[in-house]
């Protein structure tokens, strides 16, 4: 079948073919674009006509080196594991509850859930400023942490519960009857089910986080700067940093599609939701 | 093997009633089946059992051992559900093999009854193919398989043919009876297919709103039911009920109709007030030509043929609509077509009379 598709007959399949290579010309030049400004000499950087052609230089990079941009790829990616990790492990027994059991108000409960996300972020980062302020977490890890925690946690519980909704609830039962605890029954049962779940559901997580800027910038401060925040600092006195921003711009494009490539089965097979039907 | 009984068992959700005061007991080896209608309270009743769903008042005893207390992997019990719920992403082998190996059971002993279970079940060809490519009738035949392996006390099966096709769910129905009477496993099925239900169970238990209705052979269900519903419920197609009345001389009179049961049964039918139902299955009226004598005359107004039989609806009377609708079921192929005068002549030994107001059968015990 998908053969078939990627392989039409004759001019037809030659025109889909020069359609395909348009778009995704289209769609990758800007792309190429920063990929060249990395190693363009600043006075090629916007030459008129266009310099297609320039003898590469690797001064941006030693720029953001010593600048100690580095430090701030890894306090992203820091800041991205650890509070996607925790949601994951705060997020999915939370879903698996919401999925499964009956509590009080549940409904109200699970709407409430959302209200962390009803609001704009604009709206939101005033009231944790002054409350972060208050209690001692500006310009801390931990602080940022739990702010992402917010609202991705959110996103988390309420995309994984349809997954764990779509697990048949027989074959817990059956589990239990053959002897196995509830804690047993989601580590063994309901957990190896829904890993491909997790796992799309947290790269979602990921990226939010990632490419997040307003929180990261309003509570980080100085202490804690993450890639997306470092990035106007190369708006400087004596102008634009255009090459070094294109370094760093693409740092931050690496991982996530580095993660989104890796995990891509997952990923797809988690999005469709058919993975648990036999 | 063991026995199970319900003493007044009782569930509430909420304010809802689901199963009321629940009392049936079920001998060792038997395969009881509850039969009722969607929502009738019967899987609540067979999770109370597995300790899926926890009771509210009551006991359930296995044996003389009360289990309500007990957690589900406490009892001894296998089950069998409706869309089968076999680990997915497992071969045959090791769905089987999953019970024996959470109870430490490995090795020689376990291969051999996996073995075992496996020829019984015809499932030995593609012990190593993934369950989730394998046709329903397979995959049911798979849990049945997970379900006898360790010699439960007792076999719960949760409308175990629904989701297959008529042709598997025809061979299923009998390999299940021959497992359970080979095996002698104690077993409660439930299901809202009556025709399951008579097939494969030694007792039928009815519910309907979380009452029991009756408990019997499936024989006892269908000659004597012992309410209304019972009555309107076993049967394809169903009894005919029909408003009636005594006169004179114990003669039965409807609309349209009227009988006379033997004398013998007389005493206990007229015994009680108010408004009666009489009922009558399609099979127990004979249709003949108008001009010999019957219970009612009447016009047909529409001819089922099933092959075998015709399932004829009689309209009482004139035929002009006034009176009381009847269905009869005849051998078939019948030569009356629909607009035909007709005679009916209604078997009065198997005329049933019930209370319009409690719906119950007269003639019922107790």
């Amino acid at each position: 079948m998908a053969d078939a598709q990627s392989r039409p007959e004759g001019s037809r399949g030659l025109l889909w073919t020069g359609v395909t290579v348009v778009y995704a010309a289209i769609m990758l030049f800007p792309i190429f674009w920063m990929a060249s400004m990395m190693v363009k000499p600043n006075d090629a950087m916007f030459a008129r006509p266009t310099q297609w052609l320039f003898v590469p230089t690797l001064e941006h990079f030693s720029y953001v080196i010593e600048h100690g941009f580095h430090w701030y790829l890894l306090t992203s990616f820091l800041l991205c594991t650890v509070s996607t990790a925790l949601v994951v492990i705060i997020g999915t027994p939370a879903a698996y509850a919401f999925a499964r059991f009956e509590m009080r108000a549940k409904d109200d409960l699970f709407l409430f859930i959302l209200a962390s996300r009803m609001a704009p972020p604009v709206c939101l980062v005033i009231p944790f400023y002054l409350i972060f302020a208050k209690v001692g977490l500006l310009d801390t890890f931990l602080g940022l942490t739990l702010a992402y925690m917010t609202f991705n946690l959110s996103f988390y519980i309420w995309v994984l519960r349809s997954f764990c909704r779509d697990l048949p609830v027989q074959l817990e039962e059956a589990a239990a009857l053959e002897g196995w605890s509830k804690p047993q029954i989601f580590r063994r049962v309901v957990f190896p089910l829904l890993r491909n779940g997790i796992v799309a559901t947290a790269v979602l997580c990921f990226i939010f986080a990632w490419n997040e800027f307003l929180f990261a910038f309003m509570l980080g401060g100085r202490a804690v700067q993450t890639l997306p925040v470092s990035i106007p600092k190369l708006i400087t006195s004596q102008g634009v940093r255009w090459g070094e921003m294109a370094v760093v711009g693409m740092t931050a494009l690496l991982p996530v599609l580095a993660v989104v490539f890796v995990l891509q089965r997952h990923i797809v097979r988690g999005l469709t939701l058919g993975a648990v039907k036999g | 093997m063991s026995s199970i009984a319900f003493v007044s068992v009782s569930k509430r959700y909420g304010d809802v009633d689901a199963v009321k005061a629940f009392d049936l007991s079920c001998a060792p080896g038997e395969m009881l089946a509850l039969l009722g209608p969607s929502g009738c309270g019967k899987s609540t009743t067979l999770k109370m059992a597995a300790g899926i769903e926890s009771v509210s008042s009551g006991e359930i005893y296995f044996g003389d051992r009360p289990v309500s207390g007990l957690a589900p992997g406490a009892r001894n019990i296998a089950m069998v559900f409706e869309d089968y719920a076999l680990y997915p992403r497992m071969s045959v082998w090791e769905n089987v093999a999953f019970p024996l190996k959470v109870r430490g059971i490995t090795g020689q002993p376990a291969a051999q009854r996996i073995g075992e279970v496996l020829q019984l079940l015809g499932l030995r060809q593609m012990a190593e193919q993934d369950v989730s490519g394998l046709s329903g009738g397979a995959q049911q035949r798979v849990a049945i398989g997970r379900a006898l392996v360790r010699d439960p006390e007792v076999i719960l099966f949760d409308e175990p043919l629904s989701h297959l096709d008529a042709d598997q769910k025809v061979q299923l129905r009998a390999e299940i009876k021959r497992l359970q009477k080979l095996r002698q496993v104690t077993s409660i099925l439930v299901t809202h297919d009556q025709t399951e239900a008579i097939a494969m169970a030694d007792r039928v238990a009815v519910m309907n709103h979380g009452v029991l209705q009756q408990v019997g052979a499936p024989q006892d269900l269908y000659e004597r039911p012992a309410n209304l519903f019972v009555a309107n419920f076993i049967g394809e197609p169903p009894m005919n009920l029909m408003k009636a009345a005594f006169a004179g001389g114990g003669r039965v009179v409807g609309g349209g109709w009227s009988a006379t049961p033997d004398a013998a049964r007389l005493g206990v039918l007229t015994q009680g007030e108010g408004a009666i139902i009489a009922g009558i299955r399609p099979e127990h009226v004979a249709v003949n030509p108008p001009e010999m004598p019957g219970e009612a005359q009447g016009v047909i107004v529409y001819r089922e043929p099933r092959g075998d039989a015709d399932v004829l609806t009689v309209a009482l009377g004139t035929g002009d609509g006034g009176g009381e609708k009847l269905i009869a079921e005849i051998p078939g192929p019948s030569p009356w077509r629909a607009g035909d005068r007709v005679s009916l002549g209604l078997d009065v030994k198997s005329l049933l009379i019930f209370d319009a107001a409690t719906t119950r059968n007269r003639e019922a015990l107790q």
